[in-house]
């Protein structure tokens, strides 16, 4: 079934919900982090798929639910690891997920954006 | 006593080659992954893509070895979570490749299809000699009839190759194939409860599983379907019963027990749950050519038949 426009698939729901549990004001996290919040918080037996992983995030940057910027490579080179792309919620969903949250005590995301209709 | 020694510490020196390269190469494999799939992305994308993934894998590794786990056990789940994700990389690959290149693909498809006589003839001609150089090493099958038959039928074949779309050549093709499996089958039934086969796993695995995928190649394959049942739908289902009565029967007779053909379909159903991901790639793969714009989604479909076909 073809999904309703601006309707999020469960993956972006599971990350906008943990980047809401795990950084309710808004702090930045990477990647590998919003897949192990995942791991955690859901009690997923396995950490997301990479593909799966980066490719929810693209389109969660552009539907204007997340921004992002690449880290400091002076930080990276002195931490010497590769640099990560830092993200961050934006007001769009925060205001999306305190809507939920308002109705419910923990934010389920999905459950108002047509999840259900996938 | 001794042969024990060796093979455990071969298993030791295994185990260790393992744990020692595992990591690194499956690293170098992920970062391959991730550069071939991004290949048709934009350098932005291709590059930010890149660098995410190589974050990623740093992050992996580095918080599983706080865990504890062992450089084959994080090799391991490295695959495991590029794996699951490859589908959606091809997928994201694909939304970058331009409509120019999706075009070329298409033309060198319709360009294929216009080799398909030269190919047949030049199949034909090399299996003609290769069979007659066989035969002419093998002084006891130079008899005439063996000369003949052997040329007779990949004649025959090549020609009807060459030229499926004729009905009649369709239907002799059919018939063709049909009897093909039916005396492989029969030949490798009688020969596994005859021999014993039935009882050496790789055996039972990849020689025998392809009985209970026929009814797949035969609903996916429509015009196979057509020749066969020729919408007689009772005659298929009546069919069926009767391979299977025979089958049962057969066991009874030849090895004085039915346990041998039960052996026989447990082996089945193992091996079909595998061509059931054989066919999911394929399908996959059909579904990617329709995205990339291969002329007529149809085409999709005419592949997975082709393949299953080939498959086999």
């Amino acid at each position: 079934m073809r999904r309703k426009k601006g309707a999020l698939t469960p993956i972006e729901s599971s990350i906008l919900n943990a980047a809401a549990h795990l950084y309710p004001q808004g702090g930045e996290f990477h990647g590998f982090q919003i897949a192990k919040a995942i791991e955690d918080k859901e009690g997923a037996r396995r950490l997301t798929g990479l593909g799966t992983l980066y490719y929810a995030l693209d389109r969660l940057q552009e539907q204007g639910y997340l921004s992002r910027r690449w880290e400091d490579p002076a930080i990276a080179a002195r931490e010497n690891r590769p640099r990560r792309r830092l993200y961050q919620v934006t007001g769009k969903a925060v205001q999306m997920t305190s809507t939920v949250t308002s109705t419910s005590r923990e934010p389920q995301v999905g459950l108002i954006l047509g999840e259900s209709s996938l | 006593m001794i042969g024990y020694l060796v093979c455990a510490v071969v298993t030791v020196i295994i185990s260790l080659f393992i744990t020692a390269h595992a990591l690194p190469a499956m690293k170098r494999f992920v970062r391959g992954w991730v550069w071939l799939y991004s290949l048709p992305a934009p350098e932005e994308k291709r590059k930010g893509r890149r660098a995410e993934a190589d974050s990623h894998i740093f992050e992996f590794e580095q918080y599983r070895r706080n865990a504890g786990d062992a450089s084959a056990d994080i090799a391991v789940g490295l695959f495991e979570i590029c794996a699951k994700g490859m589908p959606i990389d091809i997928v994201w690959s694909a939304h970058f490749i331009p409509e120019s290149i999706a075009d070329k693909v298409a033309g060198w498809s319709d360009n294929l299809r216009h080799l398909r006589v030269p190919a047949a003839m030049v199949a034909g001609v090399a299996t003609l000699g290769l069979m007659n150089y066989s035969l002419s090493r093998s002084p006891n099958h130079q008899t005439m009839g063996t000369w003949v038959t052997a040329n007779v039928v990949i004649v025959v074949f090549t020609l009807l190759l060459s030229n499926l779309k004729h009905p009649l050549a369709r239907r002799i093709f059919s018939a063709w194939m049909g009897i093909g499996v039916a005396f492989m089958l029969g030949v490798i039934l009688w020969l596994s409860i005859h021999l014993h086969l039935y009882m050496i796993p790789w055996f039972q695995v990849f020689s025998l599983g392809i009985l209970p995928v026929i009814p797949f190649i035969q609903v996916v394959d429509k015009p196979w379907t057509d020749n066969i049942t020729s919408g007689r739908r009772l005659l298929f289902v009546i069919g069926w019963v009767l391979a299977i009565a025979t089958s049962l029967a057969g066991s009874q007779i030849i090895a004085g027990s039915m346990i041998p053909m039960f052996s026989l379909w447990e082996a089945m159903v193992l091996f079909a749950g595998v061509m059931f991901m054989v066919y999911g790639a394929i399908v996959l793969a059909a579904y990617l050519l329709c995205l990339l714009g291969i002329r007529g989604s149809a085409g999709g479909l005419r592949l997975v038949a082709s393949g299953i076909r080939h498959l086999h």
